[in-house]
């Protein structure tokens, strides 16, 4: 019901059912918001704990430039990211 | 401008190693403290927090057993605690800083543009009567109103632009180049009221004439005389029957070429003196600051005979904010004194080159040389050269026309 309602009036799902929003800048840079729990960093992996599903970022050189409770940026060569439900 | 911010606020630089590293930045995250540059070394993690956020995390620390190393501490409250160990350091950096903005206040240097006719120390003049001038506050200079009145002050700028950027003063000004002219024939058409003669300025022969106003007295082929009336500035009105009725005065015009034989000679000292450099040089620095020189080395004893060279080099920060102080870099150079005697070819040389050059200044203005006939006689202690020279010129100078009083004139008639 609420979704819909949500839906109906075009209330963004990062807002309405918090939704991680993931924003990405070519293969250098990643912005995530609404994220739940960091598992893991190193300096080539990342791995995110979502609301729905689990985030693997993987690649070289990262660095978190931003690490904050509702959001982070990740800088680096991004090589690979994938989803697991 | 968050980088700058953080720095005001001051931050530390973290390591931290062993225990649950993610679980103790995950749990400053959910305690609402925010870091930076995060970034993996090894088996530890760098990381950047605010001062401020610093003491939250002690107690984070303990809950995930891990080892925290401040590396180093950044900013503006740092820095304000460093300086404060070194009073003097600090008090002479604020000093400089806010010498360096008052002066930035007032105008130090003044750069003109375009000026041609009117000298750069006119202009100063001009600025300094109303009150611009070095060291004057920049708030007090309207650069509109300036433009202005440097318009209304000189007749002859046609486009004027003054613009102050940093402490410098740029006007930029385009004057009429033919001002001049403008001015001469306004002159001449007064003068054509009083109408003018042309007479001959020298002794020789008509070859050629063209009058455009006024009644010739001379023709081609005559010979004339220095002062005599070529081309007269009155005309004759007459009436049907060729009675004279009056007399109308003009500004007589004529091209009018003359020939004649003129005497070149020129006598020059074949023993001279010159001067050599010695290759000593010395070097001085003169300090301007505020309008007061300070010199270093001012050269009061200096060398008998020498050459100093000058150059100024205004301080200034940027591309424009210039201070009022300025070096002035002099060079010296020495000479010598040297009495040298020309041998007889040098002194020929020589005399063709003054005969050249005399000839070729002529050409300039005109005047053509068809003979000549050079004799150059080299003695002991001067050379001279004579040569009989044909020129051909254009003639003429111009006298006011000496008024007929036409009834004065009847009444002898």
């Amino acid at each position: 019901m609420l979704q819909k309602m949500a839906s109906a009036m075009e209330i963004p799902e990062d807002l309405s059912e918090h939704a991680t929003l993931i924003e990405i800048a070519g293969n250098h840079k990643i912005r995530i918001e609404n994220y739940v729990r960091m598992m893991e960093y190193s300096d080539s992996r990342l791995v995110i704990q979502c609301k729905c599903y689990r985030l693997f970022i993987s690649g070289n050189a990262f660095t978190l430039s931003l690490f904050s409770k509702t959001e982070l940026i990740l800088c680096g060569n991004i090589k690979t990211i994938e989803f697991e439900k | 401008m968050v980088y700058f911010v953080r720095w005001l606020k001051g931050y530390v630089i973290l390591w931290i190693c062993g225990g649950n590293c993610e679980r103790f930045l995950q749990l400053c995250a959910n305690h609402s403290i925010q870091m930076w540059n995060l970034r993996v070394e090894g088996c530890r993690i760098t990381f950047r927090l605010s001062v401020k956020d610093y003491f939250k995390v002690k107690d984070l620390r303990r809950k995930c057993g891990v080892h925290l190393v401040i590396h180093a501490k950044k900013g503006m409250p740092f820095l304000l605690h460093y300086g404060g160990k070194r009073k003097v350091f600090l008090t002479g950096l604020l000093f400089c800083v806010s010498m360096i903005s008052l002066c930035s206040l007032y105008l130090w240097r003044i750069e003109l543009t375009g000026n041609q006719q009117i000298s750069r120390n006119m202009l100063l003049d001009f600025l300094a009567s109303h009150q611009v001038t070095y060291g004057t506050l920049k708030s007090n200079i309207d650069c509109k109103e300036l433009a202005e009145q440097i318009r209304t002050e000189f007749d002859l700028v046609t486009w004027v632009s003054v613009k102050l950027s940093g402490t410098q003063l740029t006007i930029a000004l385009q004057e009429n180049e033919n001002y001049k002219n403008d001015q001469t024939e306004l002159k001449a058409q007064e003068e054509t009221m009083q109408g003018q003669d042309i007479i001959s300025d020298v002794n020789g022969r008509v070859t050629s004439m063209i009058v455009k106003t006024g009644t010739p007295k001379v023709s081609v082929g005559d010979e004339i005389e220095e002062g005599q009336v070529l081309v007269s500035g009155c005309l004759e009105n007459t009436d049907d029957y060729g009675n004279i009725t009056g007399y109308q005065y003009v500004d007589s015009q004529a091209i009018i070429e003359v020939t004649y034989e003129t005497l070149y000679q020129e006598e020059f000292p074949v023993v001279y003196e010159t001067r050599e450099e010695t290759g000593r040089k010395r070097y001085g620095l003169e300090i301007e600051l505020f309008e007061k020189s300070f010199g270093i080395q001012t050269f009061t004893d200096a060398y008998e005979i020498s050459d100093v060279l000058s150059r100024d080099i205004p301080l200034k920060l940027f591309e424009d904010l210039y201070l009022p102080i300025t070096f002035h870099v002099r060079e010296q150079k020495e000479y010598k004194k040297m009495i040298r005697s020309m041998t007889q070819e040098e002194a020929e040389k020589a005399a063709k080159q003054h005969l050249l050059h005399f000839l070729m200044e002529n050409e300039e203005k005109g005047v053509q040389i068809s003979e000549k006939n050079v004799r150059i006689e080299t003695g002991v202690s001067s050379c001279t050269c004579t040569a009989q020279l044909q020129v051909t010129r254009l003639c003429g100078k111009k006298v006011y026309t000496e008024k007929i009083d036409f009834q004065q004139e009847g009444h002898l008639e």
